[in-house]
């Protein structure tokens, strides 16, 4: 159901409005209190969060501090004793002697394989495929080192890693003070856990002892291969600045004879009576580190749930504790630094060695904050960009400077006010579905107690509205409404009553309108026979005058009736007078038309032989000048004729002389053609001379061409010339032929002229004679024509006199049929109207 | 009448040596003598004068090949007059008392070929040809051929068909023999 409708009737807004009043405030209360409690649990959770991450935080602090404090005393502790010192004036008594029982061959093989092999396959292993040239190292070897890695490491038959096992390599000095120290060492380093223990010979650097047994042991920290490494640099710090008691813990650096495992050593001196003799090295086990800062990797145990973690940072954001990720997710890890833009081969190096230590650098707020020297906790987002509650603090480790974080996932430490939200708001629906529920029935039956009369009442409105007058509400006066429908009906009693007297006299009224209106249809259809009933109301009056109007008219239309007959009657004899006398006009009128037509057509032929007569005369005339001038020609084509026959005969003479003289040009074009045609072998032989003589002759030929072209050009012109003289003697012959044709021909026309001289002398006596006859014939018909001329304009007088007679005829039958028709038209419009009786 | 020698070879006297090959560019003089299958082009020897002559009697020698018209008189000289054409089997001339005749050579060198009609004077173009297009029947006379306008002119070795007309070997014998001493001169 739409709201909006649902608000448009009482019954909608009693319901739905009471819904409202009793759900909406519950509802507002229920969110105020719902968001207050959320924002507070929020608070307190954060605020415990925050306590935890500086407990984690604080605790580890702790830890890590004592157990580099232990480590420190461990290592100060195993250089004071005597063993160690009497173990370094030993040592390097006896270290001297060794290169002298190493034989030289056996040994550089033994060390070639060993480096080659066994060394840089682990170094590849830890380094993700990664190899490094070992040639340098093996070249800087002195003897003494040589003979040292040959007997430690190289010769030594147990596998890489496990080099410490081998007490004594051989009886010499050396051999011996070895095993004598390495029997305390091996015992202090499995109760220490350090995975190494260097002696180092103060004046000249060397590597008197180690435990591990690398490839720097027998080197030199001063001048060895390795003396630019961290543990070369923290011999030095010793050697100038040590004093008893004192140490130093070198930074966290990749150490090549440890494979490139990220490695930190802690220094000290060793004294021999006052004398800095040695200093001794401990490697710091970052295995144990690790296993401080991850818990043992028993994170959940510790209360930092499925995100939190501690983890040590160098004051370069280096790593120097692995992440949590690293050891519960290796794959997710490994994305993680690719997310956080660690080159690609690092990561390698990482997965092979299973650790971030030294490898990755990871950059947050708690990192540049405890770099800053701040310690404290705040929400802030991770390396990993995930939001998190962490605590940090700079850290001083053996006068080092480090950074601590600890730290968990917003989401999980605030996951217990999401669980509170949630439940809240389960609980909310519920409550809130469950007041709706109530508060829809009690408002249901409210709006039901005030909406049955108002339906009552509405109900009887629409049926008096659809004409029942007799509904009623019969609503008992219980109440206000009750009270209302009664007073409705007795107000209804009273109005019908009124209505039905109304109704009666309407009706009265009504059927006296009708009989008027009947009689004025009947006038109107032009019966004045009709008598409207005269009733007592207020339409008696106009059935009276209406009675009245319609006797006086039809009165008045019966008198133009009668004069109308009258009328109609005088016009019909009038048309009888006008007809029979536009007959007799229209035949008199006929009788002078064709007799004008026949004084016409006799007029019109007395002109015609009039004219014709004219032009014979004239004709005649013409003919008698033709006839004279045809003679006279004739006399002078005569004339021509003879001198023209002359004149051919004379022409016939010329072109026979003309023939003849043509013979003779034929004679002399021969000769020239002759000439040419010499001419013309002349020149071929010639250039025939001329191409024999070779180049010499070339000149020359090219002359005779142009005479041998010349020669055949006079020879072509000659035979031109030959077909024209040829063509004209044929001409001439044809043309005497014609010419002597011509002659006969022009004395026969000059005969023929002759005799028509003579024909034309007698066409010209006969002609005058015909002439005097026609010009006779003319002058009579030019009389008669003017007569007949006269008789016919009178004619058409007449005629005109007649005609103008029979249209003033027909003018007055055509009144007269209009007096008849407008007679007749008075009838018919008085007839239409039905008169009484008179 | 003098002694008709007209045989001579190109001073040389071995047949076997064709002529000097005419260097391109040079001007020449060619004949077209109908053959029963077309027109055979040949260049003139380009050492030797030619001559035309028309209405020239020739003398008939009886006993003779076809080929052998007769003789003929040029100034004073008597001239031997042979059909090219009869001779290599490639068509007959109409023999005819009086007619045009070439004349190729001089004095007593020379002789004289029927209807050949006019000389062509021709200047070599600069590629040759092949002699493989000559007649089978003339081919081991010519020795060089050259393109000319449609056509492949032929140089025809004079010097060897006459010399090869002396030698009798040809179907009838020449009705005069060349001495040896006028052969090798």
């Amino acid at each position: 159901m739409n709201l909006g409708n649902a608000f448009r009737n009482v019954r909608g807004r009693i319901q739905y409005g009471t819904l409202l009043l009793s759900v909406v405030p519950m509802l507002l209360v229920g969110l105020l209190i719902g968001g207050l409690a959320f924002y507070l649990a929020r608070d307190s959770l954060h605020e415990r969060a925050l306590q935890q991450v500086v407990t984690v935080r604080v605790d580890k602090t702790d830890r890590i501090l004592s157990y580099f404090n232990e480590l420190r005393d461990q290592t100060l502790l195993l250089a004071s004793l005597r063993a160690t010192v009497d173990a370094v004036s030993d040592l390097s008594a006896g270290i001297g002697a060794v290169s002298a029982q190493v034989p030289a061959i056996q040994s550089r093989e033994r060390m070639q394989r060993f480096y080659n092999g066994d060394y840089l396959q682990e170094y590849a292993k830890l380094n993700a495929g990664a190899s490094i040239d070992v040639k340098p190292f093996l070249e800087q070897l002195d003897d003494t080192a040589y003979a040292l890695q040959y007997q430690y490491l190289a010769d030594n038959p147990n596998p890489l890693g496990e080099k410490s096992k081998l007490k004594q390599a051989d009886d010499s000095a050396y051999g011996k003070a070895h095993a004598a120290y390495h029997e305390r060492v091996v015992r202090f380093v499995t109760a220490s856990g350090f995975p190494d223990v260097v002696l180092v010979d103060a004046s000249n650097g060397r590597i008197l002892y180690s435990y591990a047994k690398r490839i720097d042991f027998g080197t030199s920290l001063s001048n060895g291969p390795f003396a630019k490494t961290e543990m070369g640099e923290l011999f030095r710090q010793i050697r100038e600045g040590g004093k008893p008691e004192s140490f130093v813990l070198s930074p966290t650096r990749q150490y090549q004879p440890n494979f490139d495992d990220a490695s930190l050593f802690i220094g000290v001196p060793v004294f021999n009576e006052n004398r800095l003799s040695a200093v001794l090295i401990t490697q710091v086990p970052f295995s144990q580190v690790n296993r401080i800062m991850t818990f043992d990797s028993r994170w959940k145990d510790a209360g930092l749930g499925d995100t939190g973690e501690t983890y040590l940072l160098s004051l370069d954001d280096t790593l120097l504790s692995n992440t949590r990720s690293l050891t519960e997710s290796p794959g997710e890890h490994s994305e993680f630094l690719k997310h956080i833009g660690t080159p690609e081969a690092v990561i390698k190096v990482s997965q092979a060695k299973n650790s971030d230590i030294g490898l990755v650098r990871v950059v947050s707020r708690a990192g540049e904050a405890a770099r800053r020297g701040e310690t404290g906790a705040f929400n802030y987002n991770d390396y990993r960009g995930e939001p998190v509650v962490g605590a940090f603090a700079p850290l001083k480790v053996l006068e080092r400077d480090w950074i601590i974080v600890a730290k968990i996932d917003q989401a999980e430490a605030f996951a217990p006010v999401n669980s509170l939200l949630r439940d809240m708001l389960f609980a909310g629906i519920g409550i809130l579905a469950l007041t709706l529920l109530v508060s829809t029935y009690f408002s249901n039956r409210l709006a039901r107690s005030v909406n049955g009369p108002i339906d009552t009442l509405q109900s009887t409105i629409a049926k008096l509205s659809a004409g029942d007058l007799d509904a009623r509400t019969r609503m008992p006066p219980n109440d206000e409404l009750g009270e209302l429908g009664s007073a409705l009906d007795n107000l209804l009693d009273e109005r019908v009553a009124t209505l039905a007297a109304a109704a009666r006299e309407n009706e009265q009224l009504n059927q006296s309108v009708i009989e008027i209106m009947q009689a004025v249809s009947r006038l109107s259809s032009r019966d004045l026979t009709v008598k409207v009933p005269v009733t007592t109301d207020v339409t008696g009056a106009i059935s009276d005058a209406l009675n009245f109007m319609t006797g006086q008219t039809a009165q008045v239309l019966r008198n133009v009736n009668d004069i109308s007959n009258q009328v109609a009657q005088a016009s019909g004899r009038v048309r009888e007078r006008s007809a029979s006398a536009m007959l007799v006009a229209a035949e008199g009128s006929r009788e002078i038309e064709q007799a004008s037509q026949e004084l016409s057509d006799a007029a019109l032929a007395l002109k015609d032989i009039a004219g014709q007569a004219s032009q014979a005369d004239r004709a005649a005339e013409e003919a008698i000048l033709s006839t004279r001038e045809a003679l006279n020609s004739v006399r002078e084509t005569v004339g021509g004729i003879s001198a023209s026959r002359d004149l051919i005969r004379e022409t016939e003479k010329r072109i026979k002389r003309l023939g003849e003289r043509s013979q003779e040009i034929t004679t002399t074009v021969n000769i020239i053609g002759n000439i040419a045609e010499r001419t013309s072998m002349l020149a071929l032989n010639t250039s025939m001379q001329a191409v024999a003589a070779g180049e010499a002759g070339r000149a020359y030929a090219v002359v005779a061409d142009e005479v041998k072209r010349l020669a055949e050009g006079a020879r072509g012109a000659t035979q031109q010339i030959s077909n024209l003289v040829s063509a004209i003697q044929s001409e001439t012959i044809d043309t005497v032929e014609a010419i002597n044709r011509a002659i006969t021909q022009v004395v026969e026309i000059s005969k023929m002229a002759e005799r028509a001289g003579e024909q034309m002398r007698s066409t010209e006596e006969k002609t005058d004679l015909l002439v005097n006859s026609v010009r006779s014939i003319a002058e009579t018909t030019s009389l008669q024509s003017r007569a007949s001329d006269t008789l016919q304009a009178r004619a058409q007088q007449i005629r005109l006199s007649t005609r103008q007679t029979a249209d003033e005829l027909a003018i007055q039958a055509n009144e007269t049929r209009n007096l008849d028709g407008y007679a007749n038209g008075l009838l018919d419009s008085v007839r239409v109207f039905t008169l009484p009786a008179a | 009448m003098s002694n008709p020698t007209p045989i001579l070879a190109a001073a040389s006297g071995s047949a076997a040596e064709p002529p000097l090959v005419q260097t391109r560019n040079a001007l020449r003089c060619g004949i077209r003598l109908q053959t029963s299958g077309g027109s055979l082009p040949l260049l003139l020897p380009a050492d030797r004068p030619a001559e035309l002559r028309r209405g020239m009697a020739i003398c008939s020698v009886p006993n003779v090949a076809p080929w052998f018209f007769g003789m003929a008189n040029l100034r004073g000289e008597l001239v031997p007059v042979f059909d090219l054409l009869g001779y290599c089997g490639l068509g007959r001339t109409t023999r005819q008392r009086s007619s045009e005749l070439l004349l190729i050579g001089t004095a007593a060198s020379a002789f004289a070929l029927p209807g050949t009609g006019e000389p062509e004077i021709l200047q070599l173009s600069e590629d040759g040809a092949g002699t493989h297009t000559a007649p089978a029947q003339i081919s081991e006379f010519i020795y060089n051929a050259w393109k000319g306008v449609n056509t492949h002119w032929y140089d025809f070795d004079f010097d060897r068909w006459l010399l090869q007309l002396s030698r009798g070997e040809n179907p009838l014998p020449l009705p005069f023999s060349p001495s040896q001493t006028e052969l090798s001169s």
